[in-house]
């Protein structure tokens, strides 16, 4: 995967979550896990998930859906990495009751990785959440099952 | 690893510090002319257009300050590397002007975001900021939840 913005030599914290976005593109979930450590934490904003998210919740979700990911910009301070990236999901399992389809949902995003040794260990991700709210309102309600799980359930935690 | 910035990372630093208090916090649209430069393209979730230029900023802090007078922004992280700097914020205001069509509700409303700049020679030229705006509109009460 080739950043779009880049070009200097990658640091070791850039390439390490370049591969973690390529096992994931890939659906290579084991090399995936490897790329995370244990205790690694998601954190989401607030209006998606109150709790930060862990390796394998994140993993499980991931499972669901085929991932193209594509790095526009990557940067890093130190152990610190910023991303924007396109994400295009399809769902291909059933999802809590929840039907696969051919149906793509693509999605700008902007996310802060902390890496140690190789690994990343935390991350802030912020999908563009205005344009998630325009995709629901322009096919409300047939889109809410193709958003992830964690705004689903958040939303249906409100009702 | 790096452990130190470079001069052109420390001034960036401390450009978006500026920035953000002067002319975000505190509301000084007399700065932006400073902070922004010419040929500046913002894109920012929380607009539905790009945003052009040192007026077009004006234009959007005048907006968020009239809808949000109290507006707020509180720095998590910055990451600054070569032109670039990637911010991770908290944002705080009280609803009391209009805002993306919604008239004031007199809520108290917190929201987090990123936002990555590009500076060129002391300016931001181009910056991407993701605000969590289901979030924000969630508080505004205008997002209902959909029922089974």
């Amino acid at each position: 995967m080739e950043a779009e913005n880049t070009v200097k030599t990658p640091t070791e914290a850039e390439n390490t979550v370049k591969r973690w976005y390529g096992a994931v593109g890939a659906g290579e979930w084991d090399a995936m896990r490897k790329l995370m450590t244990p205790d690694f934490k998601n954190h989401y904003p607030p209006s998606f998930e109150d709790e930060p998210l862990g390796r394998e919740e994140l993993i499980e979700f991931f499972k669901h859906f085929e991932w193209q990911l594509r790095i526009r910009d990557i940067f890093s301070d130190g152990n610190k990495v910023a991303v924007r990236v396109t994400i295009t999901s399809k769902q291909v399992r059933e999802l809590e009751g929840m039907p696969p389809s051919d149906d793509e949902m693509s999605v700008e995003g902007t996310v802060i990785w902390r890496v140690e040794d190789g690994q990343v260990a935390e991350a802030w991700a912020f999908p563009d959440t205005h344009a998630l709210m325009q995709q629901m309102g322009l096919t409300f309600p047939g889109i809410l099952w193709r958003l992830p799980r964690i705004l689903w359930n958040k939303l249906r935690s409100r009702t | 690893m790096r452990n130190h910035m470079t001069k052109t990372e420390a001034e960036n630093t401390e450009l978006v510090n500026g920035f953000v208090k002067e002319v975000l916090v505190e509301g000084d649209l007399e700065r932006i002319d400073e902070y922004v430069a010419e040929d500046y393209v913002g894109h920012n979730s929380s607009v539905p257009e790009d945003i052009h230029g040192p007026e077009g900023f004006r234009e959007f802090v005048t907006m968020l300050r009239s809808a949000f007078p109290d507006f707020d922004v509180t720095i998590q992280d910055l990451i600054a590397d070569d032109n670039k700097v990637c911010q991770r914020s908290r944002q705080s205001g009280t609803h009391e002007g209009a805002f993306m069509g919604l008239e004031p509700t007199g809520k108290e409303v917190e929201s987090s975001g990123i936002v990555i700049y590009q500076i060129e020679d002391g300016q931001i030229v181009e910056d991407w900021a993701q605000i969590d705006m289901l979030g924000t509109m969630q508080q505004l009460g205008v997002i209902e939840p959909p029922g089974e």
